[in-house]
């Protein structure tokens, strides 16, 4: 009955390992992916007030004039990436939608795209979804899971159609200097390749690193797909709202798959995210909690018997090294979960690369995190 | 720099008195004994007026009262209000004093056992001052929000595991 690529697409494979956090009772969770503050009260304000007006009527496929003025605005004056509102920004169902119109608009079948490892879970299911081949090249520890430009070469075959950039990283946390991102520069320039940039954690960003958007770069503007959205800096993922700049054959391309397929964001949403780019004051405080939380972490987790993490310089992720326990990260996770009563995410959901280490988000209070390493403390004496 | 970090740190208290040092030291990178310096300094400096503790006396299952009185008073020579508010601040049921614009000069928080020792305190102690012209108060029916914390158990829900 199901369709022969949607069979071969695995499901993520830790399912089980979700259904067993759903049933424990009394957990302390590290798992959540997602801000744990609420979304600025001015944004909500105008959410409502969308309601209220009646603006709840389709919009243009492209997304409100607005706010595409809005975020051409913010990509000139915060990215360096100057693009027309009116033909070179999508606005989309999240970052996520974002994404796979990217790969569908630039992907025939055979194509190959690289994709660092560990990343986002939904990089590779997207690759595939579109007959591509997503060619995962691992990152390490010891390069902060940075990916390295002599890496990237190496998996370069005449297949190759586009490399796919996260930065900030989740899981990882790692953030691309600007040196890392010119060294992809060169080579996209070189093979002529494209880059996806998904910058969804641009904001949270920590110990005086920065953020570069490498379709700022020169000679990168036309062969950058540049992937944002409001989630992440705006705690607004519920509300689901992204968006897509890039050169205006590939935007027309996207918009032509979403105007069959989605045809436009929720009008609300984008009345809402109007809103976002005055959110300064909201933001920072965010992120300089996010920071605290971070050190809380990070130092906690240093201290427990058999583990070790870097710090992670963005997103809000710690990324634990558990090899020394000798398990595997599903092993890990699910005692931990069962024996400790603290939820964690497998480190290979993200990737091969990912075993022998687990995701630990500090989006939750300081409160739970004190619980957390608390009871990891107990967990991992006990495995002595 | 210095005047950053301390405004850092009370924030941090403010939010939660009882936070372990070593919690506060690692959040803002300085080291447990200077938390301990910039917080006895701040103390002997009056920016840190007390640590107390905001309780639910209803969820304790205690009973309380509490008012909001408005005060007209005649200012005194030289004085204002100043006299009159010591005087009423000496009782340890007014949690809090202000002198404040509009038809009324004082706004108190008055935080009894029941409304009789409200009405006690306002017919003995309170209406009987001579500068004091009149009082106009409110009995509390229900705390919404109090010491910046909200009392409704609605929240917002997330997922427990999400990527």
């Amino acid at each position: 009955m199901i369709a022969k690529r949607v069979r071969e697409i695995p499901f993520s494979g830790i399912r089980r390992f979700f259904e067993l956090v759903q049933r424990t009772k009394g957990i302390v969770s590290l798992g959540v992916g997602e801000p744990d503050f609420p979304t600025p009260e001015p944004m909500k304000n105008a959410g409502i007030r969308a309601i209220e007006n009646d603006y709840t009527a389709y919009t243009s496929n492209y997304g409100i004039p607005e706010l595409r003025e809005e975020i051409a605005r913010k990509l000139r004056e915060k990215n360096g990436i100057d693009r027309d509102p009116e033909r070179e920004i999508l606005v989309t169902v999240g970052v996520s939608e974002a994404l796979d119109l990217a790969i569908r608009a630039i992907t025939d079948p055979g194509d190959e795209i690289i994709v660092p490892d560990p990343s986002y879970v939904s990089y590779k299911p997207n690759i595939w979804f579109a007959y591509g081949n997503p060619i995962a090249v691992p990152t390490t520890e010891e390069n902060e899971f940075r990916i390295q430009s002599e890496d990237i070469e190496k998996s370069i075959t005449k297949k190759t159609k586009a490399i796919l950039i996260p930065t900030p990283n989740n899981p990882t946390g790692s953030v691309m200097r600007k040196k890392d991102l010119e060294g992809v520069a060169d080579i996209a320039i070189e093979k002529d390749l494209l880059v996806i940039s998904d910058e969804l954690y641009e904001k949270l960003i920590y110990d005086n690193e920065k953020h570069y958007s490498i379709g700022s770069f020169n000679g990168m503007e036309d062969r950058t797909i540049t992937l944002n959205g409001f989630s992440k800096a705006y705690a607004f993922t519920g509300w689901r709202l992204g968006y897509a700049a890039g050169n205006p054959e590939i935007i027309e391309a996207m918009m032509k798959i979403h105007q069959y397929t989605i045809m436009c964001t929720p009008s609300m949403s984008q009345y809402a995210a109007l809103h976002a780019f005055e959110q300064v004051d909201a933001v920072r405080e965010m992120v300089k909690e996010y920071d605290r939380r971070r050190k809380l972490l990070i130092k906690g987790l240093r201290e427990l018997p058999g583990i070790s993490c870097i710090t992670p310089k963005g997103a809000f992720y710690a990324f634990p090294n558990i090899k020394e326990t000798g398990m595997s990260s599903e092993r890990f996770a699910e005692r931990l979960l069962e024996n400790g009563k603290v939820a964690v995410v497998p480190g290979n959901t993200f990737g091969d690369s990912g075993e022998g280490y687990v995701r630990c988000s500090y989006s939750v209070s300081r409160k739970s995190i004190s619980e957390a390493l608390d009871r990891m403390e107990k967990f991992m004496k006990g495995l002595k | 720099m210095a005047k950053n970090t301390d405004i850092e740190l009370l924030k941090i208290l403010e939010e939660d008195a009882r936070i372990p040092t070593d919690e506060i030291a690692t959040m803002l990178g300085i080291s447990g004994p200077d938390v301990e310096k910039r917080i006895n300094d701040m103390k002997s400096d009056k920016v840190i007026r007390r640590f107390k503790t905001s309780i639910d006396w209803k969820v304790a299952g205690v009973q309380r009262a509490l008012a909001i009185i408005q005060v007209k008073v005649v200012p005194q020579e030289r004085d204002g209000f100043s006299k009159t508010c010591k005087a009423i601040a000496k009782d340890s049921r007014v949690k809090d004093i202000f002198v404040a614009t509009g038809e009324y000069d004082l706004i108190i928080l008055v935080e009894a056992k029941d409304i009789d020792e409200i009405s006690e305190f306002i017919t003995d102690k309170l209406a009987p001052k001579k500068e004091v012209t009149g009082t106009n108060t409110h009995i509390v029916l229900r705390e919404f929000k109090r010491d910046g914390v909200i009392s409704s158990t609605e929240q917002g829900r997330r997922l427990k595991v999400s990527f």
